[in-house]
């Protein structure tokens, strides 16, 4: 009765010049593909499509992986992300989590990633970039119609946090959605100080990939509408952090993550701590970091709508990640979590299983 | 005494073959053959062969409804109710009608005429009247040129609604309310102003003084998410009336008979006006058994066009038909004695029927009477309600009305074991039920059981003995046992035709066509009728062509439900090769001199006992049977003998026999996140005698995947009366990761009525699962699951209660 694929103009692209003409010329009215297992679902629910779906499969260049040509001189000052390794947008799930050159665990992240199916269209790119998610919205039509549509997609009003936006408007004075970032590859790419390389009708620039994410669910990206993702970059500077990462789901293949937990550690000569990050995913509307080695008071970028700012990031640098010094970042960790009941399990089991997560990961990483 | 037999791992690499071919001479060479073909050793009987539509179904040629298509053929799409309860004051189809390419709009009041699979529970129409009922609820249906013009044109259709007080919480559907907020006008006679369907009060023997004199009364509630079947085939129909006034229905049905019926009621034409063709059918599992409105709709759409109509469903509308399990509150208390011995047990079942009767009144009465077994059961009381809520219906569904309750009384026999200090296999042995015996009150009449061999039989597989309670903490192993009917023993429209019938003709070919209307859904019918004929006749497999599609062609047969085909069907069609065996006897008697009664039929051959270098090719005797008379014909049925006793409802549970079930599950509980992974299932059944091993480890490993879905993944949500995860990512059936490896025994215990002594084995392998992974989660952290499906926040949520109440 709903799940009818609505008409589009696909066009295929073979550069990325190309593509940005494209871009350019819709003025909005399009979509970017770049595997689809996200997209073309939430095309046939009815949800936001547009007249013009760009594909970016037949351009070769984003589908390479390039190693770096050295180690970085400039790894000391931890300025400039060197490129140690570079994953274009189109790779597939597949090819990253079989190419011998990516840190044991992204490949580890990537296959867990829903099914081998999948992994087989699913993208780096597409996997960054995928839609957030949420009860009220990735449904059908009919069934949206059905309760009332909401903020996400043709509708005014979230029936996740109604108080919250209680008559069109907020705290902040601006709707909010809640819906969650679901990208199991996001927090761990982050946790290994990832960059990304966009590309758009403006020209090219390279940011953090924690500055890639906005708070808001509809309003997912700090970057302009039409930018694509042409590159990961992960920097040489912590290809020998020992990194990890844990997946919750309902079931073991499949499944979006209901949270994901990414880890990466540096330690001195005298086995304490330099660097600890920990990425989470799948309990807010943008996939969150805590970098705890940071200089800085507050644990950047944590910089975050839902995340308790009253809580103090317990102090890291320096210290030997002992297991009461895991279990207080798990705690701190857990206490920041704020998931939402807009995906499978209850936000207060998922909450509580942030910190056993972290707890378990950091506990492996600290054995090495 | 039943044999026990294991049959390996189940995950074997067993080679498949195409059967036992027709042999040429090199073949008969080497085939030892057996010299008898009604006692062992079997020629068919007992090989593992792959189903005869198997090869079709893997191969992609097998046609499903779907894939049909037909010159000048419209598409049909379904306008759903976006309301839970609300009166219809207007539909305005008049939009939808003017768009380029609509064809016919049909609303309800276009087929007033009420139907629904239970005569006594005829409250569906085609299509919402006046008011609907739940929010998926059909109220207009289009017919279009295209699919994407049906869609867009369903929604041009305007509906205004004055929305009523829903009713979401069974509880409230207790209550007496208005008239208007009756969902339907017949509810059960002794709550007139409620919406209560059926109630049912049972009770037998001395409940009070047994609970009195009990030395250990474990008791709970239970609670049961509904699932829903999750068949892999959408529903999809076409229907076509065609040029000679006649409807042509083509529908993946488990009971065309039942449709049939219901589309001459509703088309208000005779029966004989209407052909249901059964199409090749994707899963069933009790979801595929009611007449449907969809089914209306598609005819009422051709006979409007008069050009065929295809309606082809998505996932989510499959979700809101529905009839999956009904979501339960069950409280029960067992009483025990100081021995072990069961001697009283209290039920109270509360089912949420949803929208409809459906199967619900058999449900009701199924919650608390299958209790009655597989162990003795000298005094029982057991009061059932099934509600009518605005909500997708409830129905039948693979272990109807006897799984949740399963779960319920082996985790209390779990308990009692517990509190007794005894270990939970021997309570259970203490208690079975034994041969050839019948049940206090209901008189079930119990023939064969070979539960204690079964239950022997995985424990000494999972070394029972050495790890229940000696586990490492996160470590369990529990037990289940349970029982199931092979075939209602009543059919559901009274009147004096057998249950099942076949017809065979045998032409000069040689072919043996076996006409039958019991469905074949993938459990393997058509399989097991051939066998039973090419045993009999000592053919090979490959002369048998299975017909069991249309009701022009094939006799009536109740259809695949309540696991009857295989007794019932089966046996019909033992009978009806029996007839055909006898004329080729006494063909084969002509030819050679010798008395009929000395033939006997194996290798394609009619063999003398006495003298076997006397012997006729089965295609000489079936020549010479020919002669002056053309192809053979015969008829054979089944009709179930008089069982039971005479109180109200007494009916409700009477089998010719019951298959038993003894399960052990093996698993882990990760203590801090909750998470459940099986790790090995021991599961014994007797199924009688096992006519063909590789389908009945097919079923049961499929009872097992599926019960291990409900056990600790699957469940219906909602959102008020909105179902939040009508789709196959949200709603969670287990994949590969989440199913452990299985060993299936088969216990054989010659059942006296089945055919060649078979009994069921689609069903009642699903029961037990859940209870023994219940006892099993209990064996690995110390917790009684309450919930079902136990998912990792509620083992978790027991785990820490457990730590902080110290209980």
């Amino acid at each position: 009765m709903t799940m009818l694929m609505p008409a589009f103009e696909l066009h295929q692209p073979k550069t990325l010049d190309e593509a940005v003409k494209l871009i350019a010329a819709f003025k909005g009215d399009f979509d970017i593909l770049s595997g689809g297992t996200d997209l073309l679902p939430n095309y046939k629910c009815g949800l936001n499509a547009h007249k013009n779906v760009i594909s970016l499969q037949h351009i070769a260049e984003l589908r390479e992986i390039r190693t770096g040509k050295g180690d970085s001189p400039q790894k000391e000052k931890g300025t400039v992300p060197f490129s140690g390794l570079e994953i274009g947008g189109g790779v597939t799930l597949i090819q990253l989590e079989r190419d011998k050159n990516v840190p044991a665990s992204v490949r580890d992240c990537a296959h867990h990633v829903a099914s081998p199916l999948l992994r087989e269209s699913g993208t780096v790119g597409g996997n960054l970039m995928q839609d957030t998610r949420c009860h009220f919205f990735n449904q059908s039509y009919f069934w949206r119609r059905t309760l009332g549509y909401c903020l996400k997609a043709d509708g005014d009003r979230c029936h996740v946090v109604p108080n919250l936006n209680e008559g069109g408007k907020n705290v902040l004075n601006t709707k909010v959605c809640v819906a969650t970032n679901c990208s199991d590859l996001a927090p761990m790419f982050m946790v290994l100080g990832a960059s990304v390389l966009l590309v758009g009708p403006q020209g090219s620039r390279t940011i953090p990939l924690t500055q890639m994410y906005a708070g808001d669910g509809i309003e997912r990206f700090a970057i302009k509408r039409g930018e694509i993702l042409a590159k990961i970059i992960l920097p040489a500077s912590t290809a020998n952090w020992r990194s990890g990462w844990k997946k919750l789901a309902p079931r073991q293949s499949i499944d979006f993550s209901v949270l994901g937990v990414a880890a990466a550690l540096e330690l001195a000569a005298d086995k304490s701590v330099k660097s600890l990050r920990v990425g989470l995913g799948s309990v807010d509307v943008r996939p969150v970091m805590f970098d705890y080695g940071a200089k800085s008071d507050q644990p950047a970028p944590t910089s975050y709508l839902f995340v308790d700012p009253a809580k103090a990031p317990p102090q890291v640098a320096g210290k030997k990640l002992d297991e009461a010094l895991i279990n207080q970042i798990a705690d701190h960790v857990k206490t920041c979590a704020s998931p939402k009941l807009n995906v499978p399990m209850e936000p207060a089991y998922r909450k509580k299983m942030a910190g056993v997560l972290t707890r378990r990961l950091l506990t492996e990483l600290a054995a090495g | 005494m039943p044999i026990v037999r294991t049959s390996g791992l189940t995950r074997n690499n067993q080679q498949l073959n195409r059967g036992i071919p027709t042999g040429g001479d090199e073949r008969a060479a080497d085939s030892k053959a057996p010299t008898l073909t009604q006692e062992p050793p079997f020629n068919i009987i007992g090989q593992r062969m792959p189903l005869k539509d198997a090869f079709k179904k893997v191969t992609g040629e097998g046609v499903y409804t779907d894939d049909m298509k037909f010159p000048g053929m419209l598409y049909a799409r379904i306008l759903r109710s976006t309301e839970v309860h609300a009166k219809i004051k207007r539909i305005d189809t008049s939009k939808a009608e003017a768009m380029p390419g609509v064809r016919a709009v049909v609303t309800g009041k276009d087929a007033p005429n009420k139907f629904g699979v239970l005569p006594v529970s005829n409250d569906e129409t085609a299509m919402a009247i006046d008011k609907v009922i739940y929010a998926g609820e059909p109220v207009a249906a289009v017919a279009a040129d295209s699919e994407d013009i049906a869609a867009a044109a369903v929604w041009a259709i305007e509906v205004e609604y004055e929305p009523l007080q829903a009713f979401l919480k069974p509880k409230d559907s207790l209550k007496e309310t208005t008239p208007e907020l009756q969902l339907h006008d017949k509810v059960d006679k002794a709550f007139p102003k409620s919406n209560i369907h059926k109630a049912v009060d049972q009770e037998f023997g001395e409940v009070t003084t047994a609970f009195k004199e009990a030395r250990s009364t474990p008791n709970g509630t239970f609670l049961f998410d509904g699932i829903n079947h999750g068949f892999t085939e959408p529903h999809a129909v076409l229907a076509h009336w065609d040029a000679d006034e006649r409807i042509i229905l083509y529908t993946p049905q488990q009971v065309p008979h039942y449709t049939h019926r219901a589309l001459a009621k509703v088309l208000e034409l005779p029966m004989h006006r209407i052909n249901v063709v059964r199409t090749m059918v994707g899963g069933g599992f009790g979801g595929k058994s009611d007449p449907f409105p969809h089914e209306m709709i598609a005819c009422l759409l051709a006979k409007r066009t008069r050009r065929p109509i295809k309606l082809t469903m998505d996932r989510e509308e499959t979700f809101l038909v529905n009839r999956g399990r009904h979501p339960s509150e069950i409280k029960v208390a067992l009483a025990f004695d100081a021995d072990g011995k069961l001697t009283g047990m209290d039920s109270d079942a509360l089912i949420d029927g949803g929208s409809v009767g459906s199967f619900g009144v058999v449900s009701t009465y199924y919650n608390g009477v299958l209790s009655n077994g597989p162990y003795y059961l000298p005094a029982f009381r057991y009061h059932g309600k099934r509600v009518y809520s605005n909500r997708p219906a409830s129905g039948a569904m693979r272990g109807h009305g006897s799984v949740n309750p399963r779960y319920a009384t082996e985790t209390l026999m779990d308990m009692a074991a517990v509190e007794l200090g005894l270990d939970p296999c021997e309570l259970r042995m203490r208690n079975f039920l034994p041969e050839n015996c019948l049940t206090p009150f209901h008189k079930f009449r119990i023939t064969s059981n070979g539960i204690r061999e079964g239950l022997q039989e995985v424990m000494r597989l999972s070394d029972w003995k050495n790890k229940w309670g000696k586990m490492p903490y996160g470590r369990g192993i529990g037990v289940g046992c349970g029982f199931y009917i092979s075939g209602s023993a009543l059919p559901i429209h009274w009147n004096k035709l057998p249950q099942s019938t076949v017809h065979l003709k045998i032409d000069m070919d040689g072919g043996i066509t076996v006409h039958s209307l019991a469905a074949e859904i993938g459990q393997g019918s058509d399989t097991v009728l051939a066998q039973c004929v090419a045993e009999v006749l000592g053919v090979n497999m490959d002369r048998i062509h299975v017909r069991s599609q249309e009701t022009d062609l094939a006799p009536i047969d109740l259809g695949s439900y309540s696991s009857r085909v295989t007794f019932m069907a089966g046996n019909a069609a033992r009978d009806a090769a029996e007839k055909i065996r006898a004329d080729l006897a006494a063909a084969a008697s002509k030819l050679t001199g010798q008395p009929a009664k000395y033939f006997d039929f194996t290798g394609e051959k009619v063999v003398c006992r006495s003298k076997p270098s006397v012997a006729v090719t089965f295609m000489e005797a079936l020549h010479e049977a020919q002669a002056e008379r053309g192809a053979l014909i015969a008829s054979g049925c089944y009709q179930a003998p008089p069982l039971g006793t005479e109180f109200k409802g007494s009916n409700a549970g009477l089998s010719p026999s019951y298959s038993f079930s003894a399960y052990i599950c093996e698993l882990e509980v990760d203590p801090e996140t909750g998470f459940v992974q099986p790790l090995k299932i021991w599961a014994a059944h007797d199924c009688g005698r096992a006519l063909n091993p590789l389908a009945v480890e097919g079923q049961l490993e499929g009872s097992i995947h599926m019960g291990l879905g409900q056990a600790l993944t699957e469940q219906m949500r909602y959102r008020g009366g909105q179902l939040l995860n009508g789709n196959f990512l949200d709603y969670k059936i287990p994949t590969p990761f989440e199913t452990p490896e299985m060993e299936i025994v088969i216990v054989e215990s010659i059942d006296p009525e089945g055919p060649f002594g078979a009994k069921e084995c689609g069903e009642g392998g699903l029961a037990p699962i859940i209870p023994a992974v219940g006892n099993a989660i209990y064996d690995a952290v110390g917790v009684r699951m309450y919930e079902v499906p136990m998912t990792p926040d509620r083992v978790l949520r027991a785990i820490e209660d457990k730590k902080r109440l110290g209980k």
